[in-house]
């Protein structure tokens, strides 16, 4: 398993434990042609972690120019990792749209969509998934019970996506920030919590469509 | 004269007034306070921690008070108002002494162990499968084959039944007959089922034969008209077991058919909820639960029928969005308001809740399939299922371990009635179609069981019926023993009314089986004086020496011991799984006394006698033993305690030159007094604890906390107000604390208000908060209306296993006993000691 920050925020690794946040990484060393694979990380959950790195505005801007040149940018770095066969890699990226997440998108054998509970996230629906691209699973986010219009929506995007839906919505669920901020593992700290159950569900149902791309 | 004698000993008992008598007894048995003289100190330093001791471990209530003693030490341990129930001394002692038996038994069977071991070993399910397949070959063979067959089997019958034996003869018969049984029983299958049944009836039809033929006493006098009675109650038991081995012998077990894909070509049903008193929160679950069954919303109509014309129901039904009907009158009760409804309605099919069964979402899909497979089926029934205990469940404590009473006709009886089409409609959780039921003039009014005469009338017109072994729906059982008695009392009499006024045995348009079926329902419902002359057959000869059986005793054992042996073996075989061994015994002799005057007066004049209407809902607060219900018990039970005393001298002195006979009647008294106590333990109402009755399901839920987190939990059961949650770990809340709980139901999560009002290890117990009609039906959709909310229901029940279940009886028996005494003592002590002391409080 390896997680691949390619957010400029730079944040996947305080939720995976590694704090501070790297300085150093994918984007800061690879837009200067460094060896950014020595900035791979494992937490004490033995998940390896790949970097954002910390880049300054001017840094960015030439980052950004350059993932527009190369769209495979990302898919030639990970493919000159030398990971074992069945390694799932997970590459997190900012919001659509965004060259960032395009560049994802081209690496990856599978693509996962996030979306809220509510009438907005059901019209942004159609920027998802050009045509021709990689296969593509939603999942829903910050599910409150108490918002009357998500069982409605719910029964909307399942009657549109069907079973590219996540059986599994992830609920809204204190025990998140909670457990970030205690710096320890969500399962760790909640093993209760219905957010750390619904991301064990996820886990294996995006397992499972991993195994049927094989 | 005698007062200066009387006054040294009067003085010596503390008798205050020497010239009552009355205060003479007293002092006898209670010493004024004033009087009690100080113990020696060193015998209070052993006895005091000793006492305290005893005390504790006994449950004395107060260890001051001899009446505490020995309630405790003879009778139940009582209750404080939280702590576990706690079997006596007495108990213990009576459970093993009522254990000896049976353990006796085991030890005498124990050198057949190793024989029973190896049968285990054998696979029997081939020869199972060739007995079947036989079966089949001259069931599904030509007609003329079938026909031969059955010719055959008939003769074969009347010659084995009426052949007569010598008495080691007819004992060999029943020793090749008990072996052949013990092996055929484990094989699986129906074909050794009928084997069994064949057996069953050989044994007991040469019973009933040889006593109708060569033991009555037909010199006039007492012996002669007790020995009628008892031939009589003999044959009719007779006639109901061929009657119920034809009926239950092969259960059809329906299967359900699929609707077409295309919803346009499903018909609209009409659904009907009648109520008549019952208050709103009993019908609401039933009426949103409806609304709620999956069905195309056009062509599925909600109709509550208030015969109590209530303006709540009313506001409900306009603010649910439901029919509301009303008549002008109430004439023909719940037939009229369902007759009624029908001129204002006119979808083509009906569906009936009565308005405590809450129907699943799944009940129209799983049972239209059928009426558009078959154009003739006019209703189709599904099982009554309760989930709260019924008053037997609730005062034995066997809910949801051993088989209710409606477990057997709902399991069995039904589905062995599909077969010969002959399933009839039980009132409620049932579909009926319109045009048939307009034919035949709407529901029946003539009887006060109109439901199973409807279907009579559908059936004389050449309609079929269905039955559906799924439970689709489910209600709350009755609540007092008198309620239930008042239910089944209505059944038998309105089952003897259509006997008399509409007999299935006769009139046009069944078939020879579905005569049987419906004579058979019918006269089931008869049992009530045959039982009362069982339960006092003995009686005529212990306490008068009458010869109500003109034959040896051990002549006697040679015909009716492979009677009763046989027809058990092979009704456990057919029923067991719906209805244990004795248990017919226990839960008939309950009910004998109330169902036999009506059927009577039924069978006389079908005209006499009213409706009534059985209440739920209630709740019993507190344990009381129902005296006015058990009185004829009480009688019954003092008569064969009598007989069983006249045994002794009768064995010893006045009978010693039949003691066979002395001990058959001593036998049979004493199995009377077992299935009376079990009838008193019935009466012995417990105490409920809830109003809503918790059902037990285990679906995730989610718990939504006031401070954000969210935790995932399980349920363990749910009420109309409210659920017990499974949370694992401690999440820090404590009663009073105001929560969500979020219940899914397939894609949707539904979550309701709700407060702790317990937490303790690990477990939860939520009480919703008011809630809105939308959150309402929500809970209901996601509780009660799920598709398989009963599926599992029978999970934990145990097998029929005869000597076990025996057991059980037995010890029922002993409890009805013990809580007979207990209640007496009670009694006892309210009136005598208490006043006693207040005497003497008076007397300080």
């Amino acid at each position: 398993m390896l997680a691949v920050d390619f957010d400029p925020q730079n944040s996947l690794a305080l939720k995976l434990g590694i704090v501070p946040a790297p300085a150093e990484g994918l984007a800061s060393r690879g837009l200067l042609g460094g060896d950014w694979q020595a900035t791979a990380r494992t937490n004490s959950d033995r998940i390896q972690f790949l970097p954002f790195g910390r880049l300054d505005r001017d840094g960015l801007r030439r980052f950004e120019a350059l993932l527009a040149e190369q769209p495979r940018w990302l898919a030639q770095r990970l493919g000159a990792l030398d990971l074992p066969a069945d390694t799932a890699v997970l590459i997190d990226t900012p919001r659509l749209p965004s060259v960032y997440a395009d560049q994802a998108i081209t690496a990856a054998g599978l693509q996962l969509a996030i979306l809220r509970a509510d009438a907005a996230s059901y019209a942004a629906l159609r920027m998802f998934g050009a045509p021709g691209s990689t296969p593509l699973l939603y999942v829903l986010n910050k599910v409150e019970a108490t918002h009357r219009l998500q069982n409605d929506v719910r029964a909307l995007l399942r009657q549109d996506l069907g079973e590219r839906l996540a059986p599994y919505p992830v609920h809204r669920d204190e025990s998140v920030p909670e457990a970030e901020a205690a710096n320890r593992s969500l399962i760790d700290y909640a093993v209760h919590s219905q957010a750390a159950y619904d991301l064990q569900g996820l886990g294996s149902w995006l397992h499972a469509a991993l195994a049927r791309l094989d | 004269m005698l007062r200066p004698l009387l006054l040294r000993p009067a003085r010596a008992l503390g008798v205050e007034n020497p010239g009552d008598p009355g205060l003479w007894l007293k002092r006898l048995f209670v010493l004024p306070p004033a009087e009690s003289r100080p113990w020696p100190r060193w015998l209070l330093r052993i006895l005091q921690p000793l006492i305290a001791l005893m005390a504790r471990e006994l449950q004395v209530r107060d260890p001051r008070r001899l009446g505490d003693w020995l309630y405790a030490l003879v009778l139940v341990a009582p209750l404080a108002p939280d702590a576990q129930r706690r079997p006596s001394i007495l108990m213990e002692v009576g459970r093993s002494l009522l254990g000896l038996p049976l353990r006796l038994l085991r030890l005498l069977m124990a050198p057949l162990r190793p024989l029973q071991r190896r049968f285990e070993r054998i696979d029997f399910s081939a020869a199972g499968r060739r007995v079947d397949a036989a079966a089949n070959a001259f069931a599904l063979g030509s007609p003329l084959m079938t026909r031969l067959a059955v010719i055959a089997a008939g003769v074969l019958l009347l010659v084995t039944a009426t052949t007569p034996l010598g008495l080691h003869q007819q004992f060999m018969m029943f020793g090749i007959m008990w072996a052949a049984t013990l092996l055929i029983r484990r094989l699986p299958g129906n074909g050794p089922t009928l084997l069994m049944l064949a057996f069953s009836l050989i044994a007991s039809s040469r019973y009933i034969w040889w006593r109708l033929t060569q033991t009555l006493d037909l010199d006039p006098g007492a012996d002669m008209i007790l020995g009628l009675g008892l031939i009589a109650a003999e044959t009719y038991t007779w006639l109901i077991l061929v009657l119920g081995y034809v009926q239950n012998a092969w259960p059809l077990k329906r299967p359900t058919v699929p609707l077409p894909a295309d919803t346009s070509l499903w018909p609209t049903v009409d659904v009907y909820i009648p109520s008549y008193n019952e208050p709103l929160k009993v019908v609401k679950p039933t009426v949103l639960a409806a609304m709620s069954m999956d069905w195309p919303r056009d062509k599925l109509r909600i109709h509550l029928l208030d015969d109590g014309r209530r303006d709540e129901f009313r506001r409900f039904a306009a603010q649910a969005g439901i029919h509301y009907i009303v008549r002008p009158d109430n004439a023909h009760a719940k037939a009229g308001n369902l007759n009624h409804a029908m001129k204002v309605t006119n979808g083509d099919f009906i569906a009936i809740f009565d308005c405590d069964h809450i129907p699943v979402r799944s009940f129209l899909q799983t049972t239209m399939g059928w009426f558009l497979k078959d154009p003739k089926c006019a209703m189709l029934q599904t099982p009554h299922h309760f989930f709260s205990p019924d008053p037997f469940e609730r005062n034995l404590g066997t809910f949801r371990r051993v088989p209710n009473e409606g477990s057997l006709f709902y399991g069995l009886v039904q589905d062995g009635n599909d077969l010969w089409n002959a399933a009839f409609f039980c009132g409620s959780c049932a579909i009926l179609r319109r045009g048939p039921l307009m034919e035949v003039g709407g529901i029946a009014v003539e009887t006060v069981t109109e439901d199973a005469h409807t279907a009579l009338k559908l059936h004389r017109r050449g309609y079929n019926t269905a039955y559906i072994k799924l439970t689709q729906a489910a209600g709350l059982a009755t609540e007092s023993l008198s309620s239930h008695i008042g239910q089944r009392i209505r059944w038998a009499r309105g089952m003897a009314q259509i006997f008399r006024t509409d007999n299935p045995l006769l009139g046009r348009g069944l078939k020879l089986f579905q005569r049987l079926c419906y004579a058979n329902a019918m006269l089931h419902f008869f049992y009530g004086l045959p039982r009362l002359v069982f339960l006092t057959a003995p009686l005529g000869y212990l306490y008068f020496e009458l010869h109500v059986i003109n034959a040896a005793a051990t002549t006697l054992a040679a015909y009716v011991l492979p009677h009763l042996v046989q027809s058990s073996l092979a009704n456990s075989r057919i029923q067991g799984q719906y209805r244990h061994s004795f248990w017919a015994e226990a839960y008939e002799s309950v009910l004998a006394w109330y169902i036999a005057l009506p059927t009577t007066i039924a069978m006389l004049n079908p005209k006499a006698g009213s409706f009534n209407v059985t209440a739920k809902g209630g709740l019993i607060e507190r344990d009381y033993f129902d005296w006015s219900i058990s009185l004829p018990y009480v009688a019954l039970v003092a008569l064969n305690l009598g007989g069983v005393a006249l045994a002794i001298p009768r064995l010893l002195v006045w009978n010693a030159h039949e003691p066979a006979t002395v001990l058959m009647n001593l036998a049979w008294a004493v199995y009377n007094l077992v299935m009376l106590g079990a009838a008193l333990g019935v009466a012995a109402e417990s105490r409920q604890v809830r109003v809503a009755h918790r059902v037990p399901m285990r679906v995730p839920a989610t718990l939504y906390l006031p401070d954000g987190r969210v935790a995932r939990t399980e349920t363990e059961d749910y009420s109309t107000q409210g659920l017990g949650v499974v949370v694992g770990a401690d999440l820090g809340l404590s009663p009073g604390v105001h929560v969500r709980v979020g219940l899914s139901r397939g894609d949707q999560e539904c979550s309701f208000p709700a407060r702790v009002v317990v937490a303790r290890g690990g477990r939860l117990g939520l009480h919703f908060d008011t809630m809105s009609l939308e959150d309402e039906r929500n809970l209901i959709q996601c509780t009660f209306g799920r598709a398989d909310a009963w599926l599992d229901w029978t999970e934990e029940q145990q097998s029929d296993r005869p000597l076990v279940s025996l057991g059980e009886v037995l010890s029922f028996g002993a409890k009805g006993y013990l809580r007979l005494a207990q209640d007496l003592y009670t009694r006892f002590e309210s009136r005598w000691l208490r006043r006693g002391r207040r005497e003497a409080g008076i007397a300080n």
